[in-house]
């Protein structure tokens, strides 16, 4: 496949999504980790339609897609449709990630003090670890609002679940924005400690976060995505020479705008239009980046996937049961696995790290964070849709039946 | 590609330049802190030209001077031969741009041709035409002829009568790019639009044909042992009933999916910029031929013109922005200095004859007034046309190619950076510019009240 046959066939995804945003969202799963799947069917390791040479000719693309998708949960942070978070939704949220994340990292560095990874240190480890944590803590909003949406549900719990899942992501942009400050690059010419190049993260996305909502202040028409894109591409690809962590930074970006605009409500409807069409695409090359072979050539790291993920199903399941006892004691106990479902920040994340740290630690992550997707859809969706019809929340039983169908 | 209302204030304008203070400060110290520019590049590349870009544009509107002309100048201060903060790699990488945006300035072209003002034009298109293609190609073919730059100093009459002939043909190309590019930002409408609109989309046309004859009258010239052929015509006439077909093709299909879809035309376009424009090179197609008549066929046999200019021009804005400020960065500024004496004579003879022909043929044709005192402006420009015409050259003939095609950047350079000055100067003096229209602040009430 030549790679004009690449970006058309990206482009096609790109339409596709944007059409699923018209039609509410609830076409396809709600993680989109099909969309990976396929790119891991046409990748190098399966059909070998795409080559690893074309996916990294390609990764600038990447870079920026994923860069504007964290600038999207940023422009949006703390707020569903159209409304803030409750504070006590929030504070939820961030802590659920952060148990998990926690439960994760922890896990996984026991279990790689115990077992030795042929290429794996114990600064590797301890990377391994966090970006563990980073990869799993969060719950998809997609797969909430998927369900809200398809089974028509609204009530006081599928809020709190919306207003939890919009909350999460906080947690593991900021571990990952600290991972990338900690591990640095070499070839700078400046040292500075890991909390001042986390400090720099910030100062960067704040700074230009800023100066897009100055711009905008005069823009007109194309002029405000001209301003909007060349802020986000300064930003990514300023961060990835100075090694940050690109997606922690447009983050950030996304937050501070949102902030100093007096256009944010215009900007947050024009740009959340653009979610899907970026997302599918990302994902498929997501897929097509996953490389097996680490995995084949050390059995350990299967290992690590699955303990990791049992750690995030455990963490998932304390989460819940904080969820019930601060907001909803009328849950059942397992009302943690609902809160399983991951999808594209869990993906970026993986992806993120694959791209920064090549081989058995990048490329384990980025296969943890999609079969973390997966076991999503296959426990926490039904689980969530049973919830919902359970306390009467979702009470249209012919749309119901017939997506079921 | 933008205009402000805002921005015009004291305020904007210091917001302006804070904002690319900030932006050339990123990339300066992102220079400084690491000579590798790694694997993004190229989008902190295209970052760093559009907001550069955009504000540049901005700043120079003060003083009149069109948008385009703050992208150059931004791509120049930030490529490599000013402050490096793009490398040499990386601005060859962002030519990947360039199909897009000569997709995209084509089919805007051709929309914005009708066939009412065509035809009520004809007279003076076709006047001016003959006028500035006879006269700019024989008399720029002469002023190089005399001046004979040092790398044909030493070549036969004969041979240097082949390459001023050549240069010639350089001499008679236009910037359909910068024309729009001027257009778009004034949003003119008017005889003096409407005629550098129609003429250089025109020129083009012209420009292929006589660059086939040329070539083919001046190889024998240069290279005593070839003899006369006309295969290249066969080429020729493929290259264009080919792409006139393909471009008719395409604007029934544009106008099919306007008419009974409409949506996402910023994908369809994209996917037309990258995808088509492969498919051409394949086909030995042109591309600007083909969006062209594809722009023309939209707008002057479907009721979608409107809706279509609107969507290239959403696209484009940004499009644009990127390629000329890449332009700008592409400037081979030491070139520039080395043959600016014979630069600027050519340069300078190329304004005059075209400014002569300009006003022979509008006296001829009994133009309007503004096309009459102005009708020359718009055709000093010279871009992506010129500079591939030098390629040809520089590839055709190795033997002294690249040597023209170091004068033909120089000149080009300095065309690039005139021209759109010069058009906008025009425009504006014969009141065909309008205002802006709203700024993203002006709909924040309207979404929230709705």
């Amino acid at each position: 496949m030549s790679a004009i046959a690449l970006l058309m066939g990206l482009l096609l995804l790109s339409y596709l999504g944007s059409l699923i945003v018209r039609g509410r969202a609830t076409h396809g799963l709600p993680s989109g980790v099909e969309y990976a799947c396929l790119g891991f069917v046409v990748g190098p390791h399966a059909l070998g339609l795409v080559d690893r040479a074309m996916i990294d000719d390609f990764s600038p693309v990447i870079h920026v897609a994923l860069g504007w998708l964290a600038f999207v949960v940023g422009l949006d942070f703390g707020r569903v449709e159209g409304r803030r978070v409750r504070k006590r939704a929030m504070v939820l949220g961030i802590a659920c990630a952060l148990i998990t994340g926690l439960v994760v990292g922890l896990a996984t560095f026991w279990l790689l003090s115990i077992a030795h990874v042929a290429g794996i240190e114990r600064t590797g480890a301890l990377v391994l670890a966090a970006g563990a944590g980073a990869v799993t803590a969060e719950t998809t909003r997609f797969a909430v609002d998927w369900a809200r949406a398809r089974y028509d549900a609204k009530g006081p719990v599928s809020a709190l679940l919306f207003e939890i899942a919009a909350s999460d992501d906080l947690a593991p942009l900021v571990v990952l924005g600290a991972i990338f400050s900690v591990s640095r690059p070499a070839g700078l010419s400046v040292e500075l400690p890991a909390i001042g190049w986390f400090g720099v993260s910030v100062a960067l996305g704040g700074l230009l976060g800023t100066v897009t909502a100055l711009l905008l202040r005069s823009a007109e028409g194309y002029a405000v995505w001209g301003a909007l894109l060349g802020t986000l591409m300064l930003g990514v690809g300023t961060a990835e020479r100075f090694g940050l962590c690109s997606i922690f930074v447009t983050f950030v970006m996304g937050v501070a705008l949102a902030a100093a605009s007096p256009a944010r409500r215009v900007l947050r409807t024009m740009v959340g239009a653009t979610e899907r069409s970026v997302l599918l695409p990302m994902l498929l090359l997501a897929g097509a980046r996953i490389d097996l072979n680490p995995l084949f050539q050390s059995r350990m790291l299967v290992v690590v996937i699955a303990v990791l993920l049992i750690a995030r199903v455990t963490g998932k399941l304390l989460s819940g049961l904080l969820v019930r006892a601060a907001a909803a004691p009328a849950l059942g106990k397992f009302v943690g696995v609902v809160l399983i479902a991951s999808g594209p920040i869990s993906i970026s994340s993986g992806l993120v790290l694959a791209l920064r740290f090549p081989g058995p630690i990048g490329d384990t992550l980025l296969v943890a964070a999609v079969v973390s997707a997966i076991l999503g859809e296959f426990v926490s969706t039904f689980a969530l849709k049973r919830l919902l019809f359970r306390i009467g929340e979702a009470t249209d039983p012919a749309a119901a039946g017939g997506s079921a169908s | 590609m933008s205009s402000s209302k805002h921005g015009k204030t004291v305020l904007g304008r210091i917001v302006d330049v804070f904002s690319l203070a900030v932006v050339f400060g990123i990339g300066y110290g992102a220079s400084r802190v690491t000579s590798s520019f790694g694997e993004a590049a190229i989008a902190f590349a295209l970052g760093l030209l559009l907001l550069g870009g955009t504000l540049m544009s901005e700043l120079v509107e003060i003083i009149g001077v069109p948008h385009l002309t703050g992208y150059l100048l931004a791509g120049i201060l930030a490529g490599p031969y000013v402050f490096h903060l793009i490398d040499h790699a990386t601005a060859q990488k962002l030519e990947a741009v360039n199909s897009l945006a000569i997709a995209l300035i084509a089919l805007a072209g051709g929309a914005e041709l009708r066939i009412d003002s065509l035809r009520q034009g004809f007279k003076s298109l076709l006047t001016a035409t003959v006028f500035q293609t006879l006269f700019g190609l024989v008399l720029m073919a002469g002023v190089f002829f005399v001046a004979r730059p040092a790398f044909v100093r030493d070549m036969p009459i004969v041979a240097l009568a082949g390459v001023s002939l050549l240069w010639g043909v350089l001499a008679i190309t236009r910037s359909p790019s910068a024309t729009l590019a001027v257009l778009s930002q004034t949003r003119a409408n008017g005889p003096l639009a409407r005629f550098a609109l129609s003429f250089i989309m025109a020129s083009d046309v012209v420009v292929i044909v006589a660059l086939a004859v040329v070539v083919t009258i001046a190889r024998p010239l240069i290279e005593p042992g070839v003899a006369l052929s006309f295969a290249a015509f066969r080429d020729l006439g493929y290259e264009l009933l080919g792409s006139i077909a393909m471009g008719t093709t395409l604007g029934l299909a544009l106008a099919a999916y306007l008419k009974l879809i409409g949506k996402q035309l910023l994908v369809v376009l994209v996917a037309l910029g990258f995808g088509a424009t492969e498919v051409l090179h394949y086909l030995s197609f042109d591309p600007l031929l083909t969006f062209l008549v594809a722009g023309f066929v939209v707008q002057n046999l479907s009721r979608q013109g409107d809706k279509f200019l609107h969507a290239i021009e959403e696209t484009g804005g940004v499009v644009y922005v990127v390629f000329f400020a890449g332009a700008g960065a592409h400037l081979n500024v030491p070139l520039l200095r080395e043959f600016w004496m014979v630069a600027l004579l050519l340069t300078g003879s190329r304004v005059f004859v075209t400014f002569m022909s300009a006003k022979i043929s509008s006296r001829v044709a009994k133009d309007e007034p503004a096309v009459r005192t102005w009708a020359w402006a718009p055709l000093v420009s010279q871009a992506g046309v010129s500079l591939g015409i030098a390629q040809v050259v520089a590839r055709q003939f190795p033997s002294f190619g690249p040597h023209f095609r170091d004068i033909a950047i120089a000149c080009i350079g300095i065309n690039e950076l005139v021209g759109p000055v010069l058009f906008k100067f025009a425009l504006d003096r014969v009141k065909e510019t309008k205002q802006p229209s709203p700024s993203l602040d002006d709909a924040e009430p309207t979404v929230l009240n709705s």
